[in-house]
């Protein structure tokens, strides 16, 4: 690896956003303030936006309209160029390379470059009628390929396949974007926003739509685009030595580690991250349902059963279900996360199997309410006591413990 | 594969602690691990073993259900389908195809659709209604076959013992 990528790898955890807002109080406050007039722009620039599109619908000359129709969603989008080295674009390399950042990266590199890629948003890529990715992988490199004989135009590979904060690390580029060509050009990408109003342009979780959304409230995003030296396939150089070559230049751009981390490690870790925002942490909702006498019961019951499970997470649950069985298999096939209660707290008082000859546990740990429940020793021991107390009445005897 | 069976170990715990047959409990001794359990059996009405309450382990495989459990009396026990080391001799608790015996149809054999209450069960009604045939303990066996008297007498004394009153 070159110089830039940092010997240990970030955690995958940090190289997303995961907050649209900014954490300063003053841009939270103007933020806010500016939110009605975002929010009127958003929906003019969307009343554009659909009329753009069915303008270009209509408009039969494909290539023009396309260029007309871009622009249009370009200065729609607010998105503003900040083009560092345009001239050092090299034209030799008809493949340009580009880290992502947001989903509208390739509106960005069109508008400079001219360079087209079918990584768009379905709707737009149907329209444009950009390459069909519907038949695999495979296929896309060979149509790219011929496309890029067939044409001068030249063509836009995110090979990171998924979006980045492009401050911590950049994913692991995908090994077929090396079989496209073997000369390419690397792009940096950088994204910011007006600091006043600095909301994230990708947020981890978010869907295309909220992400767009965001572009549409923020008056403008600005993408800074440099273009580094074109880099060639040396002699046996294999695919991924090439494609490592392509991402430590980026990276050490950016000054970000090239990590090890694909799209697909991305996608898991999306999941788990949603899963555990959803996560509920104290009792929510109808305070009073706690008060009702079937709410209790049930969720003793549950209790009884999952006794590592603590009472918040049982009570939120049947709040939600009113069932015991829905709510047992609910913790039990993982659906709702938690952290059990170590076993210490549980294992308080508990004597051996004394048998008495009333059954106090019961009423005891029902009145002691949270997290004591009948335990499993306790119902042995009353058990044991019964058939004591029911042999010793059945066969007259004297009970040699109770006196 | 164990995940299966801890999921399917902890759904049996819920309907066993929700719905408990008369006279049985059965759990895991500690919730740290799901495939050891304890399970306590009354002994039937109108038999020998009438009032006494026997503790037993189960030892679930990894494989469970697919697999049977392992169940052993942890008291004195005297029995002809239990071993004298408590290990029960019943037909549920061999999968098809290993008959120690060979007397066993497979129809009551082990499958996946048994579950521990239906063991538990046929434990009850073992003890109820020892099958002689079974030599796991030739000497009660022949004692159940030949002497009742002396049998029920040891009996008796077993079912003491598990409830602590001096005999």
């Amino acid at each position: 690896m070159m110089e830039g990528s940092s010997t240990s790898q970030p955690d995958i955890s940090n190289l997303f956003e995961k907050d649209r807002f900014p954490k300063k109080t003053w841009q939270l406050v103007t933020l806010l303030l500016y939110s009605p007039l975002g929010l009127s722009l958003a929906i003019v620039r969307l009343f554009i936006l659909v009329q753009a599109f069915v303008a270009f619908l209509i408009l039969p000359d494909m290539t023009y309209a396309r260029t007309v129709f871009l622009r249009a969603i370009g200065i729609v989008l607010g998105v503003v160029l900040h083009r560092e080295n345009e001239n050092e674009r090299d034209n030799s390399a008809k493949v340009i390379i580009s880290n992502k950042i947001t989903c509208l990266d390739n509106i960005a590199i069109y508008l400079t470059s001219g360079a087209i890629t079918w990584d768009l948003p379905s709707p737009l890529a149907w329209a444009l009628g950009v390459l069909d990715t519907t038949d695999g992988r495979k296929p896309i490199v060979s149509k790219i390929k011929s496309k890029l004989e067939n044409h001068t135009d030249s063509f836009l590979l995110q090979p990171e396949e998924a979006t980045t904060s492009g401050r911590v690390g950049l994913l692991k580029f995908a090994p077929w974007s090396a079989k496209v060509s073997d000369t390419m050009q690397p792009l940096v990408i950088q994204v910011w926003r007006p600091r006043a109003m600095e909301t994230s342009a990708d947020v981890l979780g978010a869907s295309t739509f909220f992400n767009v959304f965001w572009f549409l409230f923020t008056p403008f995003t600005v993408f800074k685009l440099k273009y580094l030296p074109a880099i060639s396939r040396e002699p046996n150089e294999s695919d991924e030595d090439l494609l490592g070559r392509i991402q430590s230049s980026i990276a050490s751009e950016l000054c970000v580690s090239a990590t090890k981390h694909t799209a697909a490690d991305k996608a898991e870790y999306e999941k788990l991250y949603l899963l555990e925002c959803r996560r509920p942490v104290l009792v929510t909702g109808d305070p009073t349902a706690l008060a009702r006498p079937e709410i209790q019961r049930m969720v003793f019951q549950v209790a009884e059963v999952l006794p590592h499970v603590p009472m918040d997470v049982i009570i939120y649950d049947i709040c939600r279900t009113h069932s015991i069985d829905l709510t047992i298999s609910n913790i039990l096939e993982g659906s709702i996360p938690f952290t059990p209660i170590p076993e210490l707290r549980r294992a308080e008082p508990r004597q051996t199997p004394v048998p008495s000859r009333s059954s106090p546990p019961v009423v005891q740990s029902l009145s002691q309410g949270q997290g004591q429940m009948i335990s499993f020793m306790e119902r042995k021991a009353k058990l044991i006591a019964d058939a004591r107390r029911k042999y010793i009445e059945k066969h007259g005897l004297v009970d040699a413990w109770a006196e | 594969m164990a995940g299966s069976a801890l999921r399917r170990l902890m759904a049996e715990y819920k309907q066993l602690t929700l719905n408990p047959p008369d006279g049985i409990i059965a759990g895991p001794i500690n919730e740290e691990n799901f495939f050891e359990w304890e399970a306590l059996i009354t002994g039937p009405d109108g038999t020998c073993f009438e009032g006494g309450v026997f503790p037993a382990k189960l030892i679930f495989p990894p494989d469970y259900p697919l697999s049977p459990p392992k169940m052993q009396f942890t008291c004195e026990m005297f029995h002809p389908n239990i071993y004298s080391d408590g290990r029960v001799c019943i037909s549920i608790l061999h999968a098809p195809g290993d008959d120690p015996m060979g007397y066993e149809s497979s129809a009551e054999r082990w499958s996946p659709v048994q579950s521990v209450e239906k063991i538990l069960l046929s434990v009850v009604s073992m003890l109820a209604e020892p099958n002689d045939e079974s030599g796991a303990n030739v000497d009660a066996a022949k004692m159940w076959r030949e002497d009742r008297e002396e049998f029920n007498r040891i009996a008796q004394r077993i079912v003491r013992k598990t409830l602590g009153i001096p005999t």
